[in-house]
């Protein structure tokens, strides 16, 4: 049938077919058409009645016109809204108030609390590493530990005899020893501190009792006084008068203070000043 | 006791009327210098000095579709898009920039048969933006990478063409096959085709002096005549072809709920004036639709296709194109696709024994008269018609003498045009939802 209603030579291209299932046997015809996207632009209003139709139609001559655009769609115009850039300081903004919408009173306790908390703990560290700096220049200044290892004196007790007082020198300053009797120490025990000038106990300038140590010079103008002498039998100051009782306290005369006792201590039997 | 301020002349009321009853000033019309002449390089100036504070100037060439070959199709819409780009002394950049600084419009328009450049300025800023002007319409120089970038702007007006106008376009190509039937816009394989040479060949060829007319609104004859004595353009004489009517039809089936019918015959070039203004005259009696919102219309041809459609929505207006020396003459209808057919015949039965009253005629002059008048209250309008007729006819007319020539026509003159049409040679044109539409063979 086929052969007589149609040409031989025309019959395949006067119908079309297209594998269902491709089997790979026959190769599936490839239109080997690319498909481009279309510009597809949709009429503005679809025309359902007369008066829209008549609309639609031209009336005129048929122009057409084009404005100069020679790169794209130029236009000389700044939109504020999408063009100029408002400063962003969300960076700078704490996590309770980058919300715009959130009321920033309701933050407002937690972020002082943080803040006071802070710089407070802030500061205090600070103070202390000021401190600690400021600590270490000033002691740069002061003597190291080998000159004041060189700046102790170690004497021996044994070689004082009981009522003696002598003298030793330390920093370039005479240094007085006195190996007191039971009687001295009890009379100076018992000096009613009120009377006294320069008001000190006994027990708080001596450590061990029979020992008194003191540094001899007078506190009124230098002199070093002579062990002893004077009226209340320890000390007496031949320049002006001064005179110190067992206990190295001022008693009469012109000098102010009782003399001065440097720090010291006791090592089995031996003190060691400085 | 009256205090004496109140005594006082200007506290009281007036009882003399002092501005109010002075004679209103007696308007003077702006003066309305229509001028025409050839300058020795043939280039027809035209000018018409109206006081306008805005100034517009066109430099149009009788170039177009029209001028086009088989395998030149589409070069009038490239070279239409190609308006501002770089020129031989200007940048794209330069010529966008000074025109939009100056706050003018440089716009290319392009009709069958014409191309117009036209520049729209205040009048003191003519002076820059003639030069931009001059560039674009006579110094291009068609950079193949700016022709590249406008493609996608090419293919973008291709897809955006309303079907009433494409089938205007398939109106003519049915009617003329070439030359007027050439489209306006590029058919798509012709799309990135059109290179540099082939537009620098079809502005060579035609874009020449006797081809070309300047026409200015609001700018004076010898400041016009300075700008286009030094145009740089040939000189060479060409004349393209005689347009030849052909009839025949052409289908275009699209995926559309309308169907848009174009049916026309022969009518009258502008060669033949006073046919021509028949022609036109006929248009308006047979009716363009009606002029009120939601409303009706008594002409004929409108009457015959609303009865054809009782109740279904439709639109249809009488067709009258007229070229330098042809035209068609016909009607365009668009319907939902069920009920085109029936209303395409019923109205080229009307267009092929079309039967008009003295009453309609007499309507239709006073139509086209209120027509002509209202383009002349339209500046743009007024300009455009200018350059027409400078271009084509070497003359310009005032609005006054075209009403008087549209007098001249009598009935009976456009009576025998009608008559004229049922022997002429069909041509139709459909596009959308083609169903129902009949053949060209079956409207006979």
């Amino acid at each position: 049938m086929n052969v007589i209603a149609r040409t031989s030579n025309l019959s395949p291209y006067l119908k079309a077919t297209s594998a269902a299932i491709p089997n790979g046997l026959r190769p599936v015809a490839g239109s080997g058409k690319v498909q481009k996207s279309k510009v597809v632009v949709k009429s503005d209003v679809e025309r359902l009645t007369s008066y829209s139709l008549s609309q639609a139609l031209p009336t005129g001559q048929l122009r057409a016109r084009s404005g100069i655009t020679g790169i794209g769609a130029m236009q000389q115009i700044r939109l504020g809204h999408t063009d100029i850039r408002v400063p962003d300081f969300s960076a700078y903004r704490r996590k309770d108030v980058q919300d715009p919408t959130t009321k920033s009173r309701e933050s407002a306790e937690s972020r002082l609390t943080f803040s006071y908390l802070f710089t407070g703990a802030a500061a205090i560290a600070g103070a202390y590493s000021a401190k600690t700096v400021v600590t270490q220049f000033v002691t740069s200044m002061a003597a190291s530990a080998d000159v004041l290892a060189l700046a102790k004196v170690e004497i021996k007790l044994d070689d004082i005899p009981e009522g003696k007082s002598m003298v030793f020198k330390w920093r370039g300053k005479p240094l007085f020893i006195r190996h007191r009797k039971a009687d001295e120490i009890a009379r100076e025990q018992s000096v009613a501190v009120e009377t006294l000038r320069h008001q000190q106990h006994d027990n708080d300038r001596v450590k061990r009792p029979e020992w008194l140590v003191v540094i001899g010079i007078c506190t009124h103008l230098g002199c070093v006084p002579i062990a002893n002498a004077g009226e209340f039998g320890g000390y007496y100051c031949p320049c002006h008068g001064s005179h110190y009782d067992a206990s190295g306290r001022i008693r009469k005369g012109p000098a102010p203070l009782n003399l001065e006792v440097p720090p010291h201590e006791f090592v089995e039997n031996m003190v060691v000043v400085g | 006791m009256a205090c004496s301020a109140v005594r006082a002349p200007l506290l009281r009321n007036t009882t003399v009327r002092h501005y109010a009853a002075a004679a209103a000033a007696t308007q003077s019309a702006p003066a309305q210098n229509l001028d025409i002449q050839v300058l020795s390089n043939k280039i027809t100036v035209a000018t018409l000095d109206n006081d306008s504070p805005v100034t517009q100037v066109s430099v149009t060439f009788k170039a177009g579709p029209r001028n086009e070959t088989y395998e030149t199709q589409g070069t009038s819409h490239v070279l239409r898009l190609a308006a501002g780009l770089t020129t031989n002394r200007s940048s794209a950049f330069g010529i966008t920039r000074n025109i939009q600084q100056i706050g003018g419009n440089l716009t290319a328009t392009t009709d069958r048969e014409s191309i117009a450049y036209t520049l729209q300025c205040t009048r003191d800023k003519l002076d820059v933006g003639l030069k931009f002007l001059e560039d674009v319409a006579t110094r291009q120089v068609f950079k193949p990478w700016e022709l590249n970038d406008q493609i996608p702007r090419l293919r973008y007006e291709l897809s955006s063409i309303p079907e009433t106008t494409r089938v205007l376009e398939l109106l003519h190509k049915a009617a003329y096959r070439k030359g007027l039937g050439y489209s306006l816009y590029s058919p798509k394989q012709r799309i990135g085709k059109i290179g540099t040479e082939n537009l620098q060949h079809f502005v060579n060829t035609w874009f020449t002096g006797p081809r070309c007319a300047v026409v200015a609104t609001g700018v004076s004859q010898e400041q016009l005549n300075k700008f286009a004595s030094q145009l740089q353009v040939g000189s060479s004489e060409s004349s393209g072809e005689p347009a030849r009517y052909f009839g025949g039809e052409l289908r275009k089936e699209r995926s559309s709920s309308l169907a848009t019918v174009a049916v026309a015959v022969e009518g009258a070039g502008l060669n033949k004036e006073k046919e021509a203004i028949a022609f036109a005259i006929l248009q308006r009696a047979a009716g363009t639709g009606p002029h009120v919102k939601w409303g009706s219309t008594s002409a004929p041809l409108y009457r015959t296709v609303a009865t054809a459609a009782g109740k279904d929505p439709f639109a249809v207006s009488a067709l009258n194109a007229s070229y330098s020396d042809s035209g068609i003459f016909g009607f365009i209808l668009t319907a939902p696709g069920n009920i085109a057919g029936t209303l395409t015949t019923a109205a080229s039965k009307w267009l092929l024994k079309p039967s008009v009253t003295d009453a309609d005629i007499s309507r239709g002059k006073a139509e086209l008269k209120a027509a002509v008048l209202y383009a002349t209250d339209n500046s743009i309008a007024r300009h455009e018609s200018l350059a027409q007729q400078a271009l084509f006819k070497g003359t310009v007319a005032s609005p006054s003498a075209i009403i008087a020539e549209i007098e001249k026509v009598s009935a009976a003159d456009v009576k025998n045009v009608a008559a004229k049409i049922g022997k002429g040679k069909l041509s139709m044109a459909g596009i959308g939802d083609l169903d129902t539409v009949p053949y060209v063979e079956e409207l006979k």
